[in-house]
Parts: C-alpha cells; sequence; structure tokens
C-alpha cells in the first residue's frame, strides 16, 4: 500500500505541507518495502486547478491513502470517488506522520477544506 | 465608432460617464453593460427590456463505455477540468472553459458536448439608446463568454458605448476587444493612479488609444496628471467632486438631467474621441 504525504521537501525528513494542492512534493511511503520515494507535485505551478491537477497524479501513481493538512472541495471529490482515504498529518517531518498514521493516531479528513485555504493544525 | 468606458479601480465613473454620454449625444446610439457581475447601467437609464437570451458555455459530457482511460483529455485540458478515475472520466464543469480540446483530442468519441447556462443577455431600448446588458449566473466565475455574446449581439452600424468592469482581466480584455477608444474614467487618488497604470498597459499591449476622464476631480493629489503628462496620455474632461452629482447617482438620475450645461461637454467629449480616432486611422494608413 502507497501513503502520499504532501512535504515541502525531499524524504521522510522534510517537513509535512499541510497545503495539498501547492505543495512542492509527495512523499510516498510503502509499506510493503518500507522505504520512502519522492515525487514531484505537478499541482504546485498551476496557474488554476491545483488540488485537481495533485490528485490525479497521485491516482496514477496508485496511491491509497493521502496525508495532508487540508484537501480542497475538488480534490476531495476525485480522491473520494476514487477511495483513497485522507488523513489529518502532525506538523513536521513526515516520518512522524507516517509512523503515526501506521499507529491508527491520524484523525480521518472527513470534509472538504475551503478552496485555497489550508487548515490551522 | 465603438468606444470603450475602462477604469481600473471599481466606483470611479464608469457607469456614471457612460450613460450621460450615451444621453447626451442624442441620437441614435447602443449602450452596452459589459460590467456582467453587477451590471448597474439600467437603474441610471432605466430602459425597456424586450429579450432576454441565455448564454451557453459549451462543455464534455462522458460517455459511458466508450472510454478506454488512455488519458488524453486530461493532458490536453490547459484548465485541469477533467480527472480519469479508474473507469470514468470526472468532469469538473466549473473549471471547463469550453474550449473543445477534450472532444476534439478524444479518439473514442467518449466525450460529447453538453450546454451549461452562464448567464443571459437581455435588449432593450430608452429613446434613441439601444440597451444590452450581460447578467452572469450568481456562482458562476466566467464572465468573458457573457461578454462576448453581448458585444456579438450588438449593431456594428451604430455608434456604440461600452460600460466594461473594473480592473485589468480577462473580462476587461474581453469587453475592449476591438474597440476603437477607450475612456479611462479615474479619480485623483494613489489607488486612481496605481489602476490607471495597470490600465494604460493593458491598453498599450492591446494597441487601444485611450484618454483619461478624472472624476471628482477636485479632490486628492497629482499623481494622476502627473502620470497622463509623463505618458502623454490626453485628460479629455474633468468631473468636479459635488454632492448634487452623487446624490443624482443615489436616485438614479443620470446628472446631465441636472446639469444640462454637462450635454455639451459630453458632446465635444465625443467629437474629441471621433478627430483622435479618425487621426489615428489617418496615420496608420500613411
Amino acid at each position: 500500500m502507497k501513503v502520499a504525504v504532501s512535504a515541502a521537501g525531499s524524504g521522510a525528513e522534510a517537513p509535512l505541507d499541510p497545503h495539498l494542492g501547492r505543495c512542492a512534493y509527495f512523499v510516498v511511503y510503502d509499506d510493503k518495502t518500507g522505504t520512502f520515494s519522492t515525487v514531484a507535485n505537478p499541482g504546485a505551478t498551476e496557474g488554476g486547478g491545483a488540488g485537481i491537477k495533485a490528485a490525479q497524479s497521485l491516482l496514477r501513481q496508485g496511491v491509497s491513502v493521502v496525508i495532508s493538512g487540508s484537501v480542497g472541495p475538488n480534490a476531495y471529490q476525485i480522491l473520494e470517488q476514487a477511495g483513497i482515504r485522507c488523513y489529518l498529518g502532525k506538523s513536521g517531518p513526515v516520518r512522524e506522520s507516517v509512523q503515526a498514521w501506521r499507529e491508527n493516531e491520524l484523525p480521518p479528513l472527513k470534509s472538504a477544506g475551503r478552496p485555497g485555504w489550508r487548515r490551522r493544525m | 465608432m465603438i468606444v470603450a468606458v475602462v477604469s481600473g479601480k471599481g466606483g470611479t465613473g464608469k457607469t456614471t460617464v457612460a450613460v450621460n454620454l450615451a444621453l447626451s449625444l442624442d441620437r441614435e446610439v447602443q449602450l452596452l453593460d459589459c460590467d456582467v457581475e453587477e451590471p448597474n447601467a439600467h437603474l441610471l437609464l432605466r430602459p425597456e427590456i424586450s429579450t432576454a437570451e441565455p448564454v451557453y458555455l459549451p462543455v464534455p459530457v462522458f460517455q459511458k463505455g466508450k472510454c478506454t482511460g488512455c488519458g488524453r483529455c486530461v493532458e490536453v485540458c490547459a484548465y485541469n477540468a477533467l480527472v480519469l478515475l479508474r473507469d470514468k472520466v470526472l468532469i469538473l464543469r466549473e473549471l471547463c472553459h469550453g474550449c473543445g480540446g477534450c472532444l476534439y483530442f478524444c479518439p473514442e468519441e467518449a466525450l460529447v458536448e453538453g450546454k451549461k447556462v452562464l448567464g443571459t443577455v437581455e435588449q432593450g431600448r430608452i429613446g434613441k439608446i439601444g440597451f444590452a446588458c450581460g447578467r452572469l449566473n450568481v456562482g458562476e466565475a466566467l464572465a468573458p463568454p457573457v461578454i462576448k455574446a453581448l458585444r456579438r449581439g450588438a449593431d456594428p452600424a451604430l455608434d456604440t458605448i461600452v460600460d466594461c468592469p473594473p480592473g485589468a482581466s480577462c473580462p476587461v480584455v474581453q469587453a475592449v476587444r476591438g474597440v476603437d477608444f477607450c475612456l479611462v474614467v479615474t479619480e485623483p487618488t494613489p489607488f486612481g493612479r496605481h489602476d490607471l497604470e495597470v490600465v494604460a498597459e493593458m491598453l498599450r499591449m492591446l494597441k487601444i488609444p485611450c484618454a483619461v476622464i478624472i472624476n471628482r476631480a477636485d479632490l486628492g493629489d497629482g499623481g494622476v496628471r502627473d502620470f497622463c503628462k509623463e505618458q502623454e496620455i490626453p485628460v479629455l474632461a474633468e468631473i468636479p467632486f459635488k454632492k448634487e452629482i452623487a446624490r443624482c447617482f443615489a436616485a438614479g438620475i443620470p446628472f446631465i438631467e441636472r446639469f444640462p450645461g454637462w450635454r455639451k461637454k459630453f458632446q465635444e467629449l465625443w467629437t474629441a474621441v471621433e478627430e483622435r480616432v479618425a487621426s489615428n486611422a489617418r496615420n496608420c494608413c500613411a
């Protein structure tokens, strides 16, 4: 299972970026191998529809879980229809949010955040 | 001749100028209210509306069973309005600009053209003024197609005054497309000057000649006049800051009715614009 975390940098030690659509990278954790990989977020530089582009990229990568700070209404709709579960991450290194997710400690993100606004963490 | 009234900054008096100018000419003209997000020229003119036509945006509709999941439609969409899920394409209509790219490039004809109502174009008349106004539906973000439909519906044989939206973004660019001249209404304040600079730059890029009208001219500072001097933009009229003019506007009365002397000033303004357009045409041909 692949778990994507919105991040401000690459690798497991990068800080979580609470903005799904416009984060610079997704750090992807694979629970089969226990390894972290990093992919650039193609939504980061979009004029509009950043969250959609980000969500489409996550779908293509076969991600099953997304950890972020907030997910906008469009991205949320897409992830929900694709059956991807979203969780509210912790500020700090990506590794800590992934660890918390593995221990079932992250609250699910149930509703869409406001467009272009991030949730307070 | 088509003359657009623009401003950059909102609330400087575009509609006041457009309506009073149209009435002062006292002959067959058209007035198009292109501020489709909040049209208000009808409040001053009180025209009789005779037709109201919906404006549609062509949007893609997904046909189940034909899609092979190639993702070409998603790739070509410049607005991220399409998403490929496992077995279908999700269409986010509010992001679609109606370019038709997805329909054109889909190799399986899995997308067909549907339509979505964006707003309305109303047409009517008051005296010698042919009036038209666009209205964008509440909740819609895409003003340019409504403005385009409004401009297209105008009679090309008649002199036309286009009351534009504020700002210098897509709706304004759409509203001023193909006009002969722009009157930029501003006020002599730092805000007025800042937005005048933006609009002047936009008009320079679009190669549309312009002149400035300073409203509430006896207020503020000299920034706007300095800018006009530097840029060699003529100031064709100055409207004073008068409580009675504000009262007229609040009551929905064009101020030339209370200040009949302004009829002549607006007629002279129109003549000055005509002369500039004619002289530009001569210079172009020479």
